[in-house]
């Protein structure tokens, strides 16, 4: 196995609000290896998105960042300044955001808005960064005249393939894909990800997948992490966790994957409901939903251990 | 083009309403308001002279109904009547003195002021709780809160009448020959000075605020959080990304601004012995010339009316989003 | 059901909130009350402000703290006089404007379909068509006086409500509380007053604020011009006269001075009052707000990327 591109140590992330903080993301420690697809899985409001974000540094208030350490390229993105920040981001690291109706700028065009990148960073004069917008473009399977179009004007799938041309103008070692594919129909879907597949195995580029669909993961990344209410419960190679997955929440995510493909809120179908951040559980977090739970659960949080070489679990009872 | 068609629709039905206005107002109101402007213009008018003046306010024997559509035909061929103030001129032709003075004075009060407001309520919301964020949006509302006239006052008496800086009124000193000279011109912006500065102070507040909590809104939105994912300078980031966006609800209430603004030009306009709309307003109130005071209405609504029509250009030229092909 | 806000307050109880918490909205609430309480017991302490005390035109002397007027009446006997006509006259006119928009507002956000359609057209257009010229040339019609001078500003001013009240109307519509009673088979007038009016009692309150300052302002422009009642005693006419007796050319800056702060500090306390509110209800402002505090107290100033703070304990 090569190295990591990007180390995770501990990472906390809280929010201010009015009766004190509340933690977002809980000791999270993960690394993205080269040119790997590392999963990240998890329901909403269980920190995903937070992580993806703190560690381009683009969360917003009341957002902080309380701890750990984020090693990108032999430096701790947690101690760059801001114009070293601001020469890394899109540099090194890239993102595709949820929404890309909500992330792309309504009122200029989706050329200007790839131009203005590769402009941004050094990248060739307006007249090539042009021509390497619509190579973009059409390397996503979008037609070279789209650029100037504006958000409006394209479907939606069109919209997240020009989020990720953007997201690979400047060849970066890290792609964060946050949910890229939730606001779209099934078949568009499975485009997209086969169209991010091909292009990874050809760039090389690490990608770090964000999304609630467990199953769709399995089949897509090399390695699955799953969160669980600010803190990471599982973490194994797909095809591992598939076969036998260590942790009670895993293992009931995946029951409850119907065999023929269901509709998108599949998952809801666990009993419970995930425990409010502002008051979490004592002990294990998942124990009020766990029919296996223990005292021990009750009064002692379980940290992650590694099982087998490379697939660890946060649960008292996994062997 | 659906858009403006749409909204040029809107402004004629706003015109048309406030012809309409104009005609029912004096028929509604108590006592005979028609009696009591004929009794004006007893022993200046002929009897002859008095009939078409009847016909051109619809004021005849005739049914209601026939005398709106004589007074529509009437004022759709620019026939006001005549100014009681300033008889015997006709309305149109006394509006027409003063209208490119008030036009000129706020209209590039309002521009003046709707374009530093927002540069400020840009500058204020990107340094939040900084200093200019701390102090000028209350310091503005405050001075704000003043009523134009008053402000116009004040201004006038410190620096035209005390330190004599400016001139006390009037669009241009009485030895000067209208055209288009370099001194003339001149001397008509060291008089539009004062009124100007009056009104973009008393409007600025509302922009720079308006402005303000749109940006504050909009930098929390996903595009501007990806513009700095990206790692564009701040300056790019804020202009071309948070301020090009948040223009456009400001350029909204700009439009819907317009006709407040223009009341308030008036008053200062007033103060000034500026020769525009307002002094002609004055007159027309203290002689009770309803001709005057009705073609006033209507040429500021029309005017109004434009302005609106030309922001919507602005607008469509703006959002790209107004000009899809449906 | 009905969803609890963060604040844990609603309604009137938002304003206690705010007037709590919120410097602004606390020093403007001191000045509207400084203004109500002078409006209310402020004539019992000065003399008739129609009198003739004394020389016309005196500065202000300890005799008369804020001179005399062009006729010989004393400033500040006017402008007490006036703080209670303007006064009332700007909140009884600023709850008239409110509830007219209210109705319109309510009533088109309500029904929808072709009831909205006309009724927006109608404040579309009210809004659109210059407030004072339309407001002079329907005072010149009326007999002077409080009465014509109030419907005036209640016809140029109602419109702008209506607008904001429709698009609340709207969004509160279709909340499931008001589905379910719509369901439920109550009817249109107990769903508007018992489920969609109550929920917007706070935005109510900010409207009659925002509104009454509107009303003081229209009011003393129009007396400004001379459309009100000149022989009344309110700020707007004792501008009127100070203009009218030359009080720029003689330098008599005691007559209209007084006047314009009140109005000035008047609005800007409604004003302030508001903006509070604006704040402590926005709970993006809210947050950010916690947030700023948290850095500050770490000896951290608020930065664009998202702060990193170790604390050593």
């Amino acid at each position: 196995m090569s190295k990591p591109v990007l180390s995770m140590r501990n990472i906390c992330v809280d929010y201010v609000t009015d009766r004190g903080l509340v933690r977002a993301i809980d000791s999270v420690s993960l690394d993205v290896i080269e040119g790997e697809i590392l999963g990240i899985a998890g329901e909403s409001g269980s920190g995903k998105t937070t992580l993806a974000k703190a560690l381009l540094r683009i969360l917003p208030p009341p957002a902080v960042i309380t701890g750990g350490e984020a090693y990108f390229e032999g430096r701790d993105l947690f101690s760059l300044s801001e114009p070293e920040l601001r020469a890394l981001r899109w540099k090194r690291i890239s993102m595709v955001f949820q929404s890309a109706m909500n992330a792309l700028n309504p009122v200029i065009t989706v050329g200007e808005q790839i131009i203005d990148t590769l402009l941004a960073h050094d990248a060739g004069t307006p007249g090539a960064a042009r021509t390497r917008a619509r190579d973009l473009l059409e390397m996503v399977g979008i037609h070279g005249e789209c650029i100037d179009a504006y958000t409006h004007q394209l479907s939606g799938g069109m919209r997240q393939r020009v989020g990720i041309a953007l997201a690979l103008a400047l060849e970066p070692a890290l792609v964060i894909l946050d949910e890229p594919t939730t606001a779209l129909d099934v078949i568009v879907e499975k485009e997209i990800l086969e169209q991010i597949g091909d292009l990874q195995r050809r760039l090389g580029f690490a990608v770090l997948f964000i999304t609630h669909d467990l199953a769709r993961m399995l089949q897509f990344a090399d390695r699955v992490a799953v969160f669980y209410a600010a803190r990471l419960a599982e973490v194994a190679p797909a095809e591992e966790l598939r076969r036998a997955p260590r942790h009670p929440y895993t293992q009931m995510l995946l029951s409850t994957v119907p065999s023929i493909r269901g509709g998108k809120d599949r998952q809801e179908s666990i009993p419970g409901a995930p425990p409010s951040l502002l008051d979490p559980p004592a002990g294990c977090r998942f124990h009020p939903r766990c029919d296996r739970a223990i005292d021990l659960c009750r009064e002692r949080t379980p940290e992650l251990r590694e099982l087998t070489p490379g697939h660890s679990a946060a649960c008292h009872l996994a062997e | 083009m659906r858009y403006i068609l749409r909204r040029l629709g809107f402004y004629l039905l706003a015109a048309w309403a406030a012809l309409t206005l104009n005609f029912f107002l004096p028929r509604l109101m108590p006592g005979d308001p028609a009696a009591a402007l004929f009794a004006r213009f007893r022993g200046r008018l002929g009897p002859e002279a008095m009939q078409a003046l009847r016909e051109t306010f619809g004021l005849t024997e005739a049914p209601l109904i026939s005398q709106y559509f004589t007074y529509l035909g009437h004022v759709l061929k620019g026939d006001f009547g005549i100014s009681v103030a300033y008889f015997p001129s006709p309305v149109l032709e006394v509006i027409g003195t003063g209208l490119v003075w008030t036009i000129f004075l706020a209209g590039t009060a309002v521009i003046v002021s709707f374009t530093i407001g927002t540069l400020l309520g840009v500058v204020s919301a990107w340094w939040r709780r900084g200093l200019i964020d701390t102090w000028l949006p209350s310091t503005l509302v405050f001075i704000g809160a003043f009523p134009y006239f008053w402000l116009a006052m004040v201004v006038l008496y410190v620096l035209g009448f005390t330190l004599g800086w400016f001139p006390l009124g009037h669009a241009y000193g009485d030895d000067m020959t209208p055209g288009f000279s370099a001194t003339f011109l001149a001397d008509v912006v060291r008089h539009a000075v004062l009124p100007i500065a009056t009104v973009v102070l008393v409007t600025l507040g509302g922009w720079l605020l308006s402005m303000r909590n749109t940006m504050i809104a909009v930098l929390g939105s996903d595009y501007v959080n990806l513009a700095r994912a990206k790692g564009l300078s701040p300056w790019r980031v804020v202009m071309r990304y948070a301020a090009r966006n948040a223009l456009l609800p400001s350029v909204t209430g700009f439009g819907m601004a317009l006709g407040f603004v223009l009341g308030g030009s008036l008053l200062t306009e007033i103060v000034f012995s500026y020769p525009g709309q307002g002094y002609l307003l004055v007159q027309a109130v203290r002689n009770q010339d309803y001709p005057l005071m009705q073609g006033i209405f209507l040429v500021i609504t029309l005017a109004v009316l434009g302005a609106n029509l030309l922001v919507d250009f602005v607008y469509l030229w703006l959002d790209p989003r107004t000009r899809g092909s449906a | 059901m009905k969803e609890s806000t963060g604040a844990g307050a609603t309604g009137i109880g938002l304003w206690w909130e705010a007037i709590r918490r919120d410097r602004k909205a606390a020093f403007g609430i001191v000045i509207v009350a400084a203004f109500v309480l002078v409006a209310l017991i402020g004539p019992l302490f000065v003399g008739e402000p129609d009198d003739l005390v004394g020389m016309p035109l005196q500065p202000p002397s300890l005799k008369h703290w804020l001179g005399t007027t062009g006729q010989g009446q004393d400033v500040l006997a006017q402008l007490i006089a006036g703080t209670r006509v303007s006064l009332a006259i700007g909140f009884g006119v600023g709850i008239v404007v409110v509830m007219v928009g209210a109705l319109v507002g309510v009533t088109a956000g309500y029904f929808g379909g072709r009831v909205d359609g006309l009724l927006s057209l109608l404040f579309n257009v009210f809004l659109v068509i210059p407030g004072l010229p339309l407001a002079i040339i329907i005072a010149a019609y009326l007999p002077t006086g409080p009465l014509t001078l109030g419907m005036v500003l209640v016809v140029t001013g109602w419109a702008w409500n209506a607008r904001v009240l429709r698009a609340q109307t709207l969004a509160q519509r279709r909340r499931d509380f008001v589905a379910a009673a719509v369901v439920a088979g109550e009817s249109s007038f107990r769903i508007v007053t018992r489920e969609i009016l109550p929920t917007m009692t706070s935005l109510l309150v900010a409207q009659v604020i925002g509104s009454t300052v509107y009303a003081i302002g229209a009011q003393v422009g129009l007396e400004f011009l001379g459309l009100g009642d000149v022989s009344a005693v309110t700020w707007g006419t004792n501008l009127y006269w100070a203009q009218n007796d030359a009080a720029l050319l003689t330098g008599a800056w005691w007559t209209f001075a007084p006047t314009g702060i009140c109005v000035a500090v008047v609005g800007f306390g409604l004003t302030m009052l508001n903006s509070g509110f604006d704040e402590i209800t926005n709970p993006r402002l809210q947050l950010e707000h916690a947030w700023r505090a948290y850095l500050l107290k770490r000896g951290r100033l608020p930065e664009r990327s998202t702060p990193v703070v170790v604390d050593h304990e």
